[in-house]
């Protein structure tokens, strides 16, 4: 019962202007904050346990920056924000992606 | 005199005499195996584990670390008398001060059989005859509804004409199940019809129509004191199951809604003894209690392993010491069932099988 979450974004070499922040928050809707649930288990390898469930997930680095992002309660805003000036990734790609992995994890309960 | 030749109190005092039935560790176990290796765990008293079968080739019988005597004993078909017969046999030589028998199958003669082996200066720790039965397959329903408790919804019929009243009142899949043993999924009223006359043939009238509930299989091991306290609960997730439908790894979960879920069970019935609760939790969130074992599941050493070690604690209890709710457990323990074959030799199947004795 270990299931998959991984996200394909590739990591840039040098982080990208902050211009993207103001564009971002302009096309985000304030709905999409979501909170992990608290007594969900991280590790930096990646691995999510999920205590009520006894569920147990992988994903990659990418997944799993998302989700200590999530766990320091960042918003969605807040983590494409961060995201987009780390990573070299289009915005909208980030969002549809950001979309999916978040219905996942609350497809999972891992989300609140 | 009653119970004039029951031993000290003094858990530390004394080597404590355990009786244990159900040492078929195989693919569908019985729990005995596991409930013995949590006894032994316990540093709170010294124990001399004496094995109870009913086959030659249970495997317990030959785990020596384990069980230090076996005997055999009559099956649950011959009733109390020649039970009692080979108990008090036992008893002269072993001097038994607990006996925990294991299989569902057992526990009626065992739970008739409780104020004479207490007179003799055995001890049980069992339900009343009534919570037994009230959580009977056949009567789940009705004392859910009286404990309020969710169970699914059930129609106990005797004739193939009967489904009808099932199939119009639930949509497909139905399940039908067996008295004592074995549950089918029919997609459709033909496929209702085959596994009536399939569970029949196995295991008798009446069969059990039940609507089917579409879930997360939970599995709670709960431990009460016969008062309507609940003593230890460790709620579990199956991760792998086998084809028989047993769980061969599981994990355990941090849910208060089960343990919540248990409690109320223990303090309805005043459960006395350990228990098991199969639990299907719907997308929804609601809990249906599918079924209710009257002792220990074979998965029993997780709750040790977790931290609420039930087996030790029933066996104090039993010995008249007042045992503490147990109130955390570790979450994420999970057991990985194996198999393991086991080498004996031949003079051993023989000894049992002739003498009845290991």
């Amino acid at each position: 019962m270990l299931y998959n979450l991984d996200l394909n974004i590739v990591e840039i070499e040098s982080p990208k202007e902050k211009y993207n922040f103001t564009v971002i928050e302009y096309f985000l809707e304030p709905k999409k904050n979501m909170k992990l649930k608290k007594n969900i288990a991280t590790s930096e390898e990646g691995f999510i346990f999920n205590p009520s469930t006894g569920d147990s997930f992988s994903t990659n680095p990418i997944g799993t920056e998302i989700i200590t992002l999530l766990k320091k309660d960042k918003s969605i805003q807040e983590i494409i924000v961060a995201i987009c000036e780390k990573y070299d990734v289009d915005q909208n790609l980030l969002e549809k992606d950001l979309d999916d992995f978040t219905a996942q994890l609350k497809d999972y309960t891992i989300l609140e | 005199m009653k119970n004039q030749s029951m031993k000290d109190n003094t858990l530390n005092s004394n080597e404590i005499v355990i009786a244990v039935t159900a040492l078929n560790a195989i693919d569908s176990p019985g729990p005995g195996v596991a409930v013995i290796r949590a006894i032994r765990e316990c540093k709170d008293f010294k124990v001399r584990i004496i094995g109870l079968s009913y086959e030659s080739l249970e495997p317990g019988l030959y785990m020596h670390d384990l069980v230090d005597k076996s005997y055999q004993i009559p099956y649950p078909s011959g009733g109390t008398h020649s039970l009692l017969e080979r108990l008090k046999h036992i008893h002269e030589i072993e001097k038994i001060d607990i006996i925990i028998p294991n299989f569902d199958a057992e526990l009626f003669n065992f739970i008739k059989l409780r104020d004479k082996l207490k007179d003799l200066g055995i001890r049980t720790y069992l339900p009343e005859l009534e919570q037994f039965e009230d959580r009977d397959k056949i009567k789940l329903y009705d004392f859910g509804k009286k404990n309020g408790l969710l169970m699914p919804k059930d129609y106990i019929i005797n004739e193939v004409k009967e489904l009808s009243k099932a199939i119009d009142d639930f949509d497909f899949p139905i399940v039908i199940k067996g008295k004592f043993y074995e549950a089918i999924i029919a997609n459709t009223e033909e496929e209702a019809k085959k596994a009536f006359h399939k569970i029949q043939a196995k295991w008798g009238l009446p069969i059990i129509v039940q609507k089917f509930i579409k879930g997360t299989e939970i599995n709670i091991a709960a431990l009460g004191d016969g008062e309507g306290n609940t003593i230890s609960v460790i709620p579990m997730r199956k991760l792998y199951i086998t084809d028989k439908g047993k769980a061969w790894s599981g994990i355990t979960i941090d849910d208060e809604s089960f343990i919540e879920l248990a409690k109320k069970f223990v303090k309805a019935t005043k459960w006395r003894g350990g228990c098991e609760l199969e639990v299907m939790q719907t997308s929804k969130g609601k809990s249906y209690i599918m079924e209710v074992n009257p002792r220990f599941p074979a998965w029993i050493y997780l709750t040790a392993a977790a931290g609420q070690n039930q087996p030790a604690a029933l066996v104090k209890m039993a010995m008249g010491e007042k045992v503490q709710p147990f109130t955390d457990y570790e979450v994420g323990k999970i057991f990985v069932r194996y198999a393991w074959d086991l080498i004996t030799d031949i003079s051993e199947f023989q000894k049992i099988s002739g003498t009845g004795e290991l």
